[in-house]
């Protein structure tokens, strides 16, 4: 797939978000554009008000939910791996395993081949497709676990200590912090996978994507808004909240919870004692170290552009495995006006 | 050993004492012996392991494949132990880790540093990232985790559902894995008996008092006896069959470092009382405790005496339910009866009512003493605090205006968490912004009004990270109380301030407001 093309020249970063100049659209833009292309529905990488967007439909349904009439004037649904052309540039969208909807952007032009992942992970999620690895000449991947500390534990596991603290503290309420999109649904799903059957307690805010979830045939099983709940029914019982809200209003409610936070930064205990949390789960919507590494082998890319995160310590890693890395930010910086 | 692994690590999170009790307890009721009183041993502190190697996981990172990576992930963790544990490759298959007590009896057995790390290494590759953490931990020597003694002891107390004052009774006549306590909670044996060797008994403790709380209540010398504090360190001297042990406040054995007290006539008793330096200032006697073994030019140099107020036991007899008028009537005959001692008795102070004692109190810093103590007289001898027996009433305190300089989080297992801030005295009149010097760390809780904004305030103004600590630029200050200015020829500034509280925050204090540091040496107490 060698060629004289460089990649750069074609797509890179913008004031208005990754611009792929041929096609003339833009990759999860972070302001108003006409044409952009959207991986997934979570706020820092799909915005509102873009002209047109192509997606995924879940990822269309999720941006309706979140915005309404705002979310975009026109939208173009994406079928998983089939191919769209925009203005001669193809674009196919492949499942990335980050969350409901969420894809990876596979673009094609003179016979090159660049693939956004957008977010991802690697391992299985009741809630949303596996990652498919597509070989590439370019990988743009995320790095917010990019140092080798990160090492997400198993979910079984996590959700068996989980459980375990519910046996053990019967009379406490198990307060969850995690994002109302994705980590939420995941983690009931992996709670009825364990054979959880009794209510879950859900903040406000994330009834209606948890509804969402449902319409595309996820049950999350019995799920109820905690506005509604006695206090005798939350003693004992599982409430999950956005991180922000858990330690609000919401934890005076409950008297002496059990503060449980599911992410992967949840890892290094020296941060969950910092944040106050007593049950930190290992439970992430990203790639770990190893995960990362064993991606970028997957695709064969000789190069790869790192964003979101810890770029210093995984672009050393990426000259260490022999690949040329380089920071998003830096990239197409040399001789052209961006 | 994953199984106490997995108590570490949910009691390292543990955001109260009553969850640490209830995870030690639950653990104790599923697990069997030896293991659950090695874990005891762990927690509690009384487990001493032959060898320990400080270098473990310092070693680990340095034999990291990639120097940089470990070192990235160390400025990102903080911890050099759990930098190890999380950088140290994860099980792909594994038998898991050796049972705690086969692991224990292999450390116990361990002569050389090097013996250890063989060891520890081949156990890594069999515990997940928590259980590394605290084998790490363990082999430097280090507690597993923060519990407090009297936690573990509540939890054993509440899995066996007897008193904690049975287990505090036998607690420091018994060895882990502690098999004979736990078969006697079990219901399989008889209580141990741990009476005969001079043996540590835990001491009563007192209720600080403060200002108001104490001229709110009014004392009465018919109730209550009036005592000074004296300004050394609380001891227990056990006598018994011509044998003499000196124990501390935690029951730790102090007896080689004070020989004169260990070969005193004490006959047969168990003392409680306060050693102080003879001549020195008050810091003095500590320089006697420092070290394991007292040399004979120490002892000379630093003169001790115990300041005796109260009597435990006597010829064997258990005289800690007696009142404390009986037991000052015993103690006073002892004092009288016993042979050559580094040691005179307390004396009572004489009051008629609180104004009296009001007025003492303004004498004793003068004195040279920390305060009063107020003992009710009709009470026993108790190893529980317990409302309304024993109260300490400190003399009060100095007040100051210092600068923060450095801040740093402090351990959050208690209820909410804290901020200990370096405190900074100005060098001399004028002699510029960074001429402040530290002069001793002062802690502020989470639940002090204006917490909130002094932790925005740090998040604008630190200046530089030294792993956990930040310097923080000028600005913030505090209204410092404190007990007294102590001498101290290792810091920079040449004093350390002796237990500073807060008083007040403050905003934009001028520079010029600051404490200087000549006028803070002139208080040195001694
Ligand atoms: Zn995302």
């Amino acid at each position: 797939m060698a060629s004289l093309l460089r990649p750069d020249t074609w797509l890179y970063p913008t004031g208005r978000g990754l611009y792929c100049a041929p096609g003339d659209f833009y990759i999860d833009p972070g302001r108003r554009v006409d044409r952009a292309v959207v991986t997934h529905g979570h706020g820092d990488h799909a915005r509102p008000r873009n002209v047109s967007v192509l997606a995924t439909a879940e990822t269309i349904e999720i941006m309706k939910v979140r915005y309404g009439a705002r979310a975009a004037q026109r939208f173009q649904t994406a079928v998983p791996g089939e191919a769209v052309s925009i203005n001669g540039v193809t674009v196919t969208l492949v499942p990335a395993g980050h969350i409901l909807g969420s894809a990876q952007a596979v673009l094609e032009w003179q016979g090159q081949r660049i693939v956004v992942s957008g977010d991802y992970k690697r391992r299985r999620d009741p809630t949303c497709e596996l990652f498919e690895p597509v070989r590439c000449d370019v990988f743009i991947t995320e790095a917010t676990f990019g140092l080798p500390i990160f090492r997400h534990e198993p979910d079984a596991r996590e959700i068996g200590r989980f459980l375990a603290s519910c046996r053990m503290f019967p009379d406490r309420t198990h307060l969850v912090g995690a994002y109302g999109l994705g980590k939420c649904q995941r983690f009931i799903a992996l709670l009825r996978d364990a054979g959880y059957d009794a209510p879950v307690w859900l903040h406000s805010g994330m009834l209606a994507l948890c509804a969402l979830y449902g319409d595309f045939g996820i049950d999350l099983g019995d799920i109820r808004p905690v506005s509604e709940a006695r206090k005798n029914d939350l003693a004992g019982g599982v409430v999950i909240a956005p991180p922000g809200e858990a330690s609000g209003r919401l934890a005076r409610r409950v008297s002496d919870p059990v503060n449980v936070f599911a992410s992967g930064w949840m890892r290094v205990r020296a941060h969950a004692r910092r944040r106050g949390v007593e049950l930190p789960l290992v439970l992430s919507d990203h790639a770990d170290w190893p995960e990362i590494i064993e991606t970028v082998r997957d695709t064969g890319a000789e190069e790869v552009w790192v964003t979101h995160g810890r770029e210093e310590a995984l672009l050393h890693q990426m000259t260490r495995m022999g690949v040329n890395g380089r920071a998003l930010s830096s990239v197409g910086r040399d001789g052209r006006v961006s | 050993m994953q199984r106490f692994a997995d108590l570490a690590d949910r009691l390292h999170c543990a955001p109260h004492s009553r969850a640490q009790i209830a995870l030690i307890s639950d653990y104790l009721a599923a697990t069997t012996d030896p293991h659950r009183g090695w874990a005891i041993g762990l927690l509690a502190g009384t487990l001493v392991l032959p060898v320990t190697s400080r270098t473990v996981a310092s070693d680990i990172l340095d034999g990291y494949e990639d120097a940089r990576l470990a070192e990235w992930s160390k400025d990102y963790v903080g911890d050099v132990f759990e930098t190890a544990a999380l950088l140290w490759p994860e099980p792909s298959v594994s038998k898991g880790p050796p049972p705690l007590d086969d692991a224990v009896c292999a450390m116990l057995d361990v002569r050389t540093a090097a013996d250890l790390g063989a060891l520890v290494a081949g156990w890594m590759g069999h515990l997940d990232a928590p259980g590394r953490w605290l084998l790490l931990r363990i082999a430097a020597g280090l507690a597993p985790v923060t519990v407090s003694v009297s936690v573990v002891k509540v939890a054993i107390a509440e899995f066996a559902r007897v008193g904690v004052d049975d287990i505090e009774e036998i607690w420091h006549g018994l060895n882990p894995p502690y098999l004979d306590l736990f078969a006697w909670l079990d219901g399989h044996g008889s209580r141990p008996e741990v009476q005969s060797e001079s043996m540590f008994r835990p001491f009563m403790p007192a209720a600080t008092l403060t200002g108001e709380s104490a001229e709110r209540r009014r004392f009465d010398n018919a109730e209550f006896a009036a005592e000074w504090q004296w300004d050394g360190v609380r001891v227990q001297i056990s006598s018994t069959g011509g044998v003499t042990r000196v124990f501390s406040r935690r029951g730790d054995d102090l007896s080689t470092a004070l020989p004169e007290l260990c070969g005193g006539a004490w006959g047969d008793a168990v003392l409680d009382g306060e050693l102080v330096s003879i001549n020195g200032p008050p810091g003095e006697v500590n320089r006697r405790l420092g070290r394991k073994k007292s040399s004979a030019r120490l002892c000379r140099e630093v003169p001790v005496e115990v300041r005796v107020f109260d009597i435990l036991f006597r010829d064997g007899r258990d005289l800690r339910r007696l009142a404390l008028s009986d037991r000052r009537e015993l103690l006073e005959d002892f004092m009288r009866d016993c042979g050559d001692v580094p040691a005179t008795l307390s004396p009572l102070l004489d009051y008629d009512h609180s104004d009296d004692l009001q007025r003492l109190r303004g004498e004793a810093r003068r004195a040279g003493v920390r305060g009063l103590l107020l003992k009710r007289r009709a009470g026993p001898y108790l190893h529980s605090a317990s409302a309304g027996e024993w109260y300490a009433w400190p003399r009060a305190p100095l007040c100051t205006r210092l600068a923060a300089l450095y801040v740093q989080r402090g351990d959050s297992t208690a209820v909410g968490s804290s901020l200990t801030f370096t405190l900074g005295a100005a060098r001399a009149p004028g002699a510029g912004d960074g001429a402040l010097v530290p002069v001793g760390k002062m802690d502020i809780a989470s639940d002090e009004s204006g917490f909130d904004k002094i932790e925005e305030w740090i998040g604008e103004n630190t200046q530089e990270r030294f792993g956990p600590v930040r310097s923080l630029a000028p600005g913030l200050a505090f209204l410092v109380e404190f007990d007294a200015v102590i001498a101290s020829a290792r810091r920079k500034s040449g004093i350390v301030l002796r237990a500073p509280r807060l008083r007040q925050i403050l905003w934009g204090e001028s520079p010029d407001n600051i404490a200087r540091l000549d006028q803070l040496t002139t208080l040195i107490d001694g």
